[in-house]
């Protein structure tokens, strides 16, 4: 579960979210949206403990973030602008990495290592270098870093930038399947179209707070598209 | 400390792959060796210089080279190639970092050490007069606290815009008083076979250690989220 209770973030005079509330529950996929500079990024950013909220509160899983950051972190999958990933190791060595980092036993993961890069679709070449990947392949290994120790919640940044059509029903069955093993999903994306068929609700971020939100129903009478037309014609925040 | 050996050991992989920050430590000590092997030949052969402290000196000039190098990628290069993020999302506890990449750091670090060591003693023609064990045990000694110091202040600097300018003038005084001083002398006394008067230089190169290595372990929080 994630739960952000009066969360407000500032950067010097700027301020980017005041007293925002959201609640993604346990299996449930909600899509957050906005206009470029609503603070979506910095929202995630927030919930993933990489940066302090000027103030609030932050809850997964149940436990408050700050105090228990670490805790937070092992529950947490991240998947952001960048790929998290180092060039010069294998794709399967990026992800023994990081599964070693999150205390996983290590003789179980040359089986869920390669089952994770068959799911991306990137098992035929789990033995090269991420510096010899194209950009969709690199996202797909970004997923599949995100995933590898089977995170209780998912944060996810425009998560289909740069995929292909096959990346895109890949990452779709993904989220499906974490979906059904209970996790949370929070996904920021532009997309109306590609989340239509998948969030469980739409949370649109304006002006510093939650300004509007569409359930299932909602998204699939159309509602969405006009709803974030409209938000995103109120111009840059 | 799982989470430092297996950081260690997943940056001297991609370093045995990439030979980035070895080789170009190696090309400074290199370079240092030979410009001190020409323009100090005559002194030494006259009796003038004693190779004991031209030995002494150069080293640690080229292991401070080799640290100043060495420690301006391990973060600036997780930073520049956007994995810092990635490391900061691991469930671990920040001090692993630290100690994950001083780790590592003094292994590349003395790795350079030793090929210097070996370097003069080929240029000079030089056998330490027998006491290169001990050359390399102050070494060792030395590099731990330089790397130890380095890492934290390359931590400290790595969000600096102007990091590259940062880093030297942060690291140089503060370890020029804590482990240069004390390493030269501790050197030039273990060749000549003096080391035991140096017992107090090592100590406090130790205590020195200790100290930056306790602020490291202690801040890290605070100088990642910098
Ligand atoms: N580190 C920072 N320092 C100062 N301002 C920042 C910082 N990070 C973000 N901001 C500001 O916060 C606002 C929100 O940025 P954020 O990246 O969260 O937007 P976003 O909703 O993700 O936009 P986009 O759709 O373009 O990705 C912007 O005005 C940005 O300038
Ligand atoms: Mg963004």
């Amino acid at each position: 579960m994630i739960e952000a209770r009066g969360v407000s973030k500032h950067f010097g005079r700027r301020k980017v979210l005041s007293w925002l509330d959201i609640r993604v529950g346990d299996g449930e996929i909600v899509a957050l949206m906005g206009p470029n500079g609503a603070g979506k990024t910095t929202l995630l950013r927030i919930l993933a403990t990489l940066l302090e909220p000027s103030s609030g509160q932050v809850i997964i899983g149940g436990g408050d973030a700050r105090e228990d950051p670490i805790r937070t972190r092992r529950l947490v999958g991240v998947v952001g602008h960048s790929t998290y990933t180092y060039d010069d190791l294998t794709a399967l060595e990026n992800l023994r990495f990081f599964w070693s980092m999150n205390s996983m036993p290590r003789r179980d993961f040359q089986r869920a290592g390669i089952e994770m890069l068959r799911r991306v679709g990137l098992s035929h070449r789990m033995n090269d270098r991420a510096s010899v990947f194209s950009r969709g392949m690199r996202q797909r290994l970004a997923i599949a870093r995100a995933l590898i120790h089977s995170p209780k919640v998912l944060l996810l940044d425009e998560p289909f930038s740069s995929l292909d059509q096959k990346g895109v029903d890949i990452l779709t069955q993904i989220l499906m399947e974490e979906r059904s093993r209970g996790c949370s999903v929070l996904i920021v994306t532009h997309d109306v179209q590609r989340i239509a068929a998948l969030a469980d609700r739409a949370d649109i971020l304006q002006g510093g707070r939650i300004a509007r939100s569409f359930d299932s129903s909602a998204i699939r009478r159309g509602d969405l598209d006009a709803g974030y037309r409209a938000s995103s014609e109120a111009g840059v925040a | 400390m799982r989470a430092a050996l297996i950081l260690a050991t997943k940056d001297l992989k991609i370093e045995l792959r990439s030979k980035e920050v070895v080789s170009s430590m190696f090309l400074f000590s290199l370079l240092i060796v030979i410009a001190f092997r020409f323009a100090f030949a005559e002194a030494v052969d006259s009796g003038a210089l004693s190779l004991e402290d031209l030995a002494a000196s150069s080293l640690w000039i080229c292991f401070s080279f080799a640290t100043i190098v060495g420690m301006h990628t391990s973060f600036a290069k997780e930073k520049d190639r956007e994995t810092l993020e990635g490391l900061m999302l691991c469930p671990v506890d920040r001090s692993a970092l630290f100690l994950g990449k001083a780790l590592s750091n003094l292994v590349l670090v003395f790795i350079v050490d030793l090929l210097s060591i070996l370097f003069f003693g080929l240029f000079f023609a030089f056998d330490y007069d027998g006491h290169a064990v001990e050359v390399v045990g102050v070494a060792l000694v030395g590099t731990v606290t330089l790397v130890l110091v380095g890492t934290l202040v390359a931590a400290i600097s790595v969000n600096a815009r102007a990091r590259e300018v940062l880093l030297p003038i942060l690291l140089i005084p503060l370890i020029a008083f804590s482990v240069i001083i004390p390493c030269v002398t501790a050197t030039r006394n273990a060749i000549a076979g003096e080391l035991t008067e140096s017992v107090r230089d090592i100590v406090s190169i130790a205590g020195f250690a200790l100290i930056f290595g306790a602020v490291g372990y202690l801040s890290f929080d605070y100088v990642l989220e910098g």
